[in-house]
Order: structure tokens, then sequence, then C-alpha cells
């Protein structure tokens, strides 16, 4: 996603784009001083945004900034894949000291790395990079620690590893680490559900009501946790995924219901039409906030369930034929309805 | 720079929690439990992708019930009533098995040519048993479970009954340990080039040598030497 800075530039070079057009078709003509007032405003601006941030100011700088970024993204995954496998191949010949400095600096050095990027280089790509890649060596750094000193597994791992990504996150505004914070303390909460059902930790992760109550807490928390405005649409995109992915999941395999003591068909049946309000509502929800995310995974949640429903009754009744006509009938339907409801907000602007 | 220092933080006090916590345990060993160790029962070492470790290989016959797993100490590790009913019988259609239980195991060598290990006692979360110089107690998963019947005689290899329309026949449900956590041990960097180089000949349990597992004062097991 773009920054709120590259945001800002990209809109008053359309807006320059836009106004030369105009100009040309003969629509507006702009005093000189106006005009002249208005360029020197945007090339201050722009010229504070650059030196703020790494903001491409036009589409040829853009096409560089993907390409270093790429460059950085395989680089990262190769660095970190040279010192898994060189730790791999010497890890049965290293003393217990050895291993244990090879595994607990490389967290410890990838945030002092990370620091020096997020102040060098303004885009905060490469930070993110580094700071995910912490996060992963972190992650490696607890595991291996279990395994030297014959641990059991636990979830407090997941607690840990989620805690120093979100600090990285929130501390140098980074997304990536974001999303591997959010992954690690929701799969904390998540396992919670296997407490009061007497099950080890792991198999809270077959539960999933917990993972329900995980997405909706994920959806809310913009509300409640203050950070970077940038933050909000992947909080809620990872919400409303989680939320949807559970009840697709539950609504297909009653058996993953923490209530699987009642009847199977009659939970599956449940989430069935309790995937349908909730689907709608968080459509709906999304539409009157302007949450563009949750309207988009939420589309595409209704989608994948309303094919489910369209495999549960025609499947078995219809030919194979026929039943593809309907599906690709059905989308045709959902197509002309949603243009019907774009053309309602245009007309509504 | 202040959340940077908080992560430093969280790292240190992770690694120094664990770090702190091994070394209590180790200062008071509990027991320690002599145990053959054969080629089969090891794994990595030297350009080995895989940590060395020594596996707790379970018996298949840890099918057979040990102490603990009876009618009450299954309700006792949470287990459904209508399950517990089952079990020892054949399963019916409306048979569910549940989910895996945890539960204390109680581990004991066996003595045959494998010297894979039995689950010998199963204990509820809360009631850990006490260690010995026979075996080890560690966390397990215990599952209630169809445990499929003996194939028929006539099934034997040479007959070829696969074109044959047969009705599978229901096998008995069944309590179990089906995992023990950990799995396996590590061992350090002499220990495997001892155990290597003094089992290089052997593929199965022909060669042995023998190892001691430490239970420490909170419980954390260890392979202490190896000879």
């Amino acid at each position: 996603m773009p920054s709120a800075d590259q945001l800002r530039a990209s809109a008053i070079i359309t807006f320059r784009e836009e106004l030369t057009r105009l100009e040309a078709e003969g629509v507006v003509a702009l005093e000189p001083a106006l005009r002249e007032r208005i360029h020197a405003h945007h090339e201050a601006t722009l010229a504070a945004l650059a030196a703020a941030g790494d903001v491409d100011l036009s589409a040829a700088a853009a096409r560089l900034s993907t390409g270093m970024r790429i460059a950085t993204l395989l680089g990262t995954i190769a660095l970190s894949a040279a010192y898994g496998l060189f730790v791999s191949s010497h890890w049965g010949t290293l003393s217990l000291t050895l291993q244990l400095a090879l595994v607990s600096l490389p967290p410890l050095l990838l945030v002092v790395l990370t620091h020096v990027a997020a102040a060098r280089e303004r885009s905060g790509y490469v930070a993110s990079l580094i700071a995910t890649v912490a996060a992963i060596a972190f992650a490696t750094n607890l595991g291996t620690l279990g395994q030297l000193f014959n641990l059991p597994d636990s979830r407090t791992a997941l607690l840990a590893v989620g805690a120093f990504a979100m600090l990285l996150a929130y501390g140098y505004g980074l997304t990536l680490p974001l999303i591997v914070g959010i992954g690690g303390i929701g799969g904390w909460l998540w396992t919670l559900g296997a407490i009061p059902l007497g099950l080890w930790w792991r198999d809270g992760f077959g539960v999933i009501e917990p993972l329900l109550l995980v997405g909706l807490l994920a959806l809310t928390a913009p509300a409640w946790i203050r950070g970077p405005a940038k933050f909000a649409p992947w909080w809620r995109g990872m919400g409303a995924a989680a939320l949807i992915i559970g009840l697709l999941v539950v609504e297909n395999i009653g058996q993953t219901s923490a209530f699987t003591a009642a009847d199977l068909h009659t939970i599956e049946l449940g989430y069935k039409l309790f995937g349908a309000v909730v689907l709608t509502a968080l459509i709906a929800w999304g539409i009157r906030r302007d949450h563009r995310v949750v309207v988009q995974v939420g589309s595409a949640g209704a989608v994948l369930y309303l094919f489910m429903r369209l495999v549960d009754w025609f499947w078995e009744l219809v030919p194979q034929w026929l039943f593809f006509l309907l599906v690709g009938g059905f989308a045709l339907a959902v197509l002309l309805v949603l243009r019907r409801l774009h053309g309602a907000r245009v007309v509504a602007r | 720079m202040r959340r940077a220092i908080a992560a430093m933080t969280l790292v240190v006090l992770a690694n120094g929690l664990v770090l702190v916590s091994a070394r209590r345990d180790r200062v008071a060993p509990a027991a320690r439990t002599p145990v053959a160790v054969c080629a089969r029962h090891i794994i990595g070492g030297g350009t080995s992708d895989e940590a060395p470790a020594l596996r707790l290989w379970l018996a298949p016959e840890s099918l057979s019930t040990p102490t603990g797993l009876d009618a009450s100490d299954l309700r006792a590790l949470g287990f459904a009533e209508q399950v517990v009913a089952a079990v020892g019988r054949e399963r019916d259609s409306t048979f569910r098995s549940p989910r895996a239980r945890p539960a204390w195991v109680r581990l004991r060598q066996r003595s045959d040519s494998l010297h894979e290990w039995s689950a010998v006692e199963v204990q509820p979360p809360g009631a850990r048993p006490a260690p010995d110089s026979t075996s080890v107690v560690l966390h397990g998963l215990v599952v209630i479970r169809e445990r499929p019947t003996a194939p028929p005689p006539d099934s034997a290899p040479g007959h070829d009954h696969a074109a044959m329309p047969r009705a599978h026949p229901a096998g008995v449900v069944h309590p179990f340990v089906i995992e023990v956590i950990p799995p396996q041990l590590h061992l350090d960097h002499r220990q495997i080039a001892t155990l290597r180089s003094g089992l290089a000949e052997s593929a199965g349990c022909e060669v042995q040598r023998q190892a001691v597992i430490v239970t420490g004062a909170n419980g954390g097991l260890w392979v202490e030497s190896v000879r």
C-alpha cells in the first residue's frame, strides 16, 4: 500500500496533468498569478515530501523503486536462506555456546539494522523487510531453544514473536511486521480456546469459535489502538479474513466447532445461516464506513459462500454442465447488482 | 528507539528465562534413567540438516491400555461420558473420535530387540507422576480411536482380494497415547559423535550403546551422557 506522502505526491501530479488537459480543451483558464501561486505551493509541497520520505515524483521513478524493492526482497530472502542453510549444515558439530549465540544474536542484530535502515531509507521498505526477518529469526531462536532444552512446545512463543513484531511495526510504522504481529498475537489468542476445552494448545487451532472472536477483535482494533493510519486497513482486512475463513470452515466441517456435543448437522446449518447474516452485515458496514478492504474481503467471502451453497443445493441434482451454467448465470447476476450499487453511489456523490 | 530497545529486551528476557530455568532444573536432578540406544533411535548429526537428537520411539504395543486409562481415568482426562462408554466395543456409526487430551505419560523402555518405549502410566495434567530410575515422565496426548481389527486369515499375501467388494470390519474403540511431547531429546555434538561412531556399522538394533536420561528438579529431561 502506498504511503500517505506518496498518495499526496501522486494527487498533485494527477492534478497538474488534469489541469493541463482542461486548459487544452478550453474548459478552464486560470489567471497567471493564481496558476503561479498553485504551482509554487505544489513545488514546495513536493520538495518537502521528497525531503521527508522516499516518494516517487514520476512514473519512471516509481518503476525504478519497484525494481529496487524486488531486488531488496530477493536479497533478503537469499541472505536468510544462506544463514539458515549454513547453520543447519554445521549445527551438529557446534558446541552449545555457539549454538545459543547463533540463534539468539541474529534477532538483536536485526533490530539494530532495522533502526539504521528506518533512519536512512525513509520509504521504510528495507526496514520493513529487515524487521520481518528479525521476527522470523526470533521465532527460530525460541524454537531452537525449546529443542536444545527439550521443552514442550508452547503457545507463549506465538505471543512473544507477535509482541516483538508489533513493537517493531509500531516503533517504525512498518506494515510487513504488523502482519506478522497480528498473526502471532491472533494465533496466541486463538489457541486460548483450548484451555476451557481441556485440550493441548496446538489443538486449539482445530476449534473455530475463538478464531471468529479474534477476527472480530481485529476488525475493531483500529478504534482502540492508536497507530499510523495506514495500519487500519490491515487490521480490518485480516480481521475480516479471519472471520470469513472461520465461518466458511465451520459451516462445512461442523467438527471444528467447540459445540461438538450437539448434532453436527444442526451446527453446520446454524453456521450457514449465521454466515449469511455476518457476510451481509460485514459488507454493509464496510460500504457505510467506506472501509474498502472490508468490502473487498467481504465480497470475496460472499462469493465463496454462495458458490459453496450452490454446490450444496445443485451439484447432485443437476447435470454438471447445467451446474456451471447456473454458476455463470449467478456470477452475471452478482455483477449486475454490483454495477447497480456502484451507479447508485456515483449518483449519490 | 524506545520500541527497538523494548524489542531487544524481549529477546534477552525470553532467552534468559529459558536458560535460567534450564540451569535451575539441572542443579538438582531428580532421577537418572539408563537407556539402550540403537542406530534407529538417533537422528541428525554430522552434515545432516536435522538437529541431533535421541528419538523416543513409541512401540505400537502402546495400544495396550496403560495404567490410568480405565473409565474413571478417561473421565478425569476430560473425555465425554458417551465416548468413555464406547471404549472396548466395536465402533458404531454414531461414534466420533474426540479431540486428543493432554496428560502426563510415564514411558518405560522395552527390553525386546527394538528397545522402543511403552506408555505404562497416564495421569491427568494436574497429577504428575514421580520420576524413577526405570522410566521417564513427560507430556503426552491421549486419543480414543478405533483400532482396526486384525485382517481375516484369508487375506494373507498371495491372495488377491482387491477386486472383491467386501465390507471393512468395524474396529474396537480404544484409548491410547498417540504422541509424547517432546518426541525427542537433544544430543550435543560430542554425544552424537560418540553415538554415530559407535553405531556406524548398524542400521537396526543389533549394536547398542548406553545413554543416561536425567529428569531435572522441575521435570525437565535431558541426555546427560552416552557410553
